[in-house]
């Protein structure tokens, strides 16, 4: 794969979403910078899948706009924009019996036209996919059987033999341990690296988002509170406000990354005040 | 630099998958037809193979042209042509909503269909195609109000179907309170229809239903790749490119079409829209779009349910008899595992 590093802009300009009369967010903006990791990390419910799912077209927004290219997303046609953009919602639902391959084939189907006729450039890219993830020795199997793991190795895979330069993943290790939390986080940074693809993703977990992430957004009650090198965005103070955590932030020793420590009433030598 | 075994190893994988499809497909087809012939040959009497086929040439041939041509041939027409309507429609509303009890039967559309026609036959005394028109036009108006009653944020599987059986059983308990009003003769009339019945059944009978499906049949089909797509939930098919309120638009309005046209004619034959996704799926297993497959497996269970009434047992009854038979126990059995499963 030549090193071929992706020129999309991915931006939200003064955009509003929510869910029928709830809004969620408004008036946020934000840059996706190219080609780089982009980790998207806040409390539960302050919006960071909402963020995700208007940027991939899944909701559609109440004001504002989601510019590709300085084109809006929501004016393309879906086939088109499936081209560019990839992404992988929360829980993708399995087909009984589908084999793996059948399954990362189904990534071909915004390159394929109306009659679609499977070209072998479509058989060569499944191919690429199955051994980025690892799982080529899987590709007869049914996904049914696999462990967590390997499923989710699946659908990156599958999202891989769509051949987007953007990828948008949201909570890509959720019920992973932590082995294959790692092995996934990686997987995404060799694809970063060897394809310059540009990944966002919405992360759970604060210090593996700043280990892996080259920027982090943090949100909070529908609204960015910090945006930045890891270094620079996850400090205590973030995470109290964030949060609403006490904490202790180190530097890394594996990594340099800062690495937070929560601090809460109990098991710590400073334990936390009860909070009101 | 990838291994340059693997995308041979797939493709071949990939052609044998969709031989094994086809395979499926070929072997429903040439099952439906030896079914057909069969039919045509057997009845209170036996007609030999060769007599039906001069007869369906158009010669005229005594003692089987009145037997074959105007008494068995509608029937099977109609019972092929029904059975194609309900396991397309209901097969797509399963394959749409992910769920085998989303099926047009359970959540209430047949019912609406049926409803208008016992207030058509009962209440206004009428009879051929403006009942049909009225089933279509209430199966049509059914679907918008469970779809837009359980839409919120979507459609989900799960809300959709509880709000169809509830309307269902409103519909049924509006078809019984029009039973209780009718004349006798009516209530005949509208009885045999409600249970599914291909008695009397004549040749232009069958122009309905064969529009129905060159039309709505064939746009649904056609929509069996976005269809596909579906299965891996809204989401992800959206990701994939998938225009996914159009394709579920395109398919309500055709399937509803269809079943109801269907219902129309035959009357709300039992479970055969809920059946035949289930029975089709088990034959060709993952390996492509159950649609067709389903169409050609609902018009066998039609023909061979049609046939045992018929002839098998005792007695005579109503092919919708004979299908519910085997339909109430799979519905049953589905409840269970749901609940064991805790699946939506």
């Amino acid at each position: 794969m030549p090193d071929r590093m992706t020129q999309h802009s991915l931006a939200a300009h003064d955009l509003s979403s929510g869910y029928a009369e709830r809004m969620i967010f408004q008036g946020l903006n934000l840059q996706i910078p190219a080609g780089r990791i982009t980790a998207i990390v806040g409390a539960n419910a302050c919006g960071k899948s909402t963020l995700l799912r208007t940027m991939s077209r899944l909701i559609a927004p109440k004001a504002g706009q989601v510019l590709l290219d300085g084109k809006s997303i929501h004016a393309m046609s879906p086939r088109h924009l499936a081209r560019t953009l990839g992404l992988l919602p929360q829980s993708p639902i399995a087909p009984e019996g589908i084999t793996v391959a059948d399954l990362v084939g189904r990534g071909r189907h915004p390159h394929q036209g109306f009659l679609s006729r499977w070209t072998a450039r479509d058989d060569q890219a499944v191919a690429e996919a199955l051994q980025a993830t690892g799982t080529q020795d899987l590709a007869e199997r049914a996904v049914d059987e696999l462990s967590g793991g390997q499923r989710q190795r699946v659908w990156i895979a599958m999202t891989l033999a769509q051949q987007t330069d953007l990828l948008l993943l949201d909570e890509p290790t959720t019920y992973l341990d932590i082995c294959h939390q790692v092995e996934v986080l990686d997987l995404l940074v060799d694809l970063n690296r060897a394809r310059g693809t540009t990944v966002v993703m919405v992360l759970h977990d604060l210090n593996l988002a700043a280990r892996y992430a080259d920027h982090l957004v943090a949100m909070r009650a529908g609204s960015i509170d910090a945006v930045g090198p890891p270094d620079q965005v996850l400090t205590r103070d973030m995470v109290r406000r964030v949060f609403g955590l006490d904490s202790m932030v180190i530097s890394d020793p594996a990594s340099g990354r800062p690495l937070m420590l929560p601090l809460g009433r109990h098991g710590v030598a400073q334990p936390a005040a009860r909070s009101a | 630099m990838t291994d340059q075994s693997i995308p041979t190893r797939l493709r071949s994988a990939r052609l044998q998958r969709s031989n094994g499809y086809r395979t499926a497909v070929a072997c429903l087809a040439g099952l439906l037809a030896l079914a057909v012939m069969i039919t045509l040959c057997v009845g209170q009497s036996v007609t030999p193979p060769g007599d039906v086929l001069r007869v369906l040439a158009g010669v005229d041939v005594p003692g089987a042209s009145f037997t074959v041509g105007q008494l068995r041939l509608p029937r099977a027409v109609l019972a092929v042509l029904a059975g194609l309507c309900f396991g397309l429609g209901g097969a797509a509303f399963q394959v749409m909503l992910r769920n085998p009890l989303a099926s047009p039967d359970i959540i209430g559309i047949n019912a609406g269909a049926s409803a208008a026609a016992v207030f058509a036959i009962v209440a206004l005394s009428l009879g051929g195609p403006s009942v049909a028109l009225m089933a279509v036009v209430a199966g049509l108006g059914v679907a918008a109000l469970i779809f837009g009653l359980s839409f919120r944020n979507g459609i989900s599987g799960g809300r959709l179907i509880l709000v169809g059986i509830g309307v269902s059983s409103m519909l049924d308990s509006a078809i019984a309170f029009l039973l209780a009003q009718a004349p006798a003769w009516d209530l005949q009339q509208a009885m045999r229809w409600l249970t599914g019945s291909l008695n009397g059944a004549t040749l232009d009978q069958a122009l309905w239903p064969a529009l129905a499906l060159a039309t709505c049949g064939s746009l649904l089909i056609g929509q069996r790749r976005g269809l596909e797509m579906l299965r891996l939930g809204d989401d992800t098919a959206a990701a994939l490119g998938t225009d996914v309120a159009r394709t579920r638009l395109i398919v309500i309005l055709t399937a509803v079409g269809i079943i109801a046209v269907a219902t129309a004619i035959t009357g709300p034959i039992a479970f055969v829209a809920f059946l035949s996704g289930p029975i089709a799926a088990r034959i060709v297993g993952p390996r492509g779009s159950v649609l067709i497959p389903a169409a050609l497996v609902g018009a066998l269970l039609v023909l061979a349910g049609d046939f045992a009434g018929q002839f098998l047992l005792p007695g005579r009854y109503p092919v919708g008899v004979m299908t519910g038979a085997i339909g109430a126990p799979y519905l049953i059995f589905l409840i269970i595992r749901a609940n064991k499963t805790g699946a939506t």
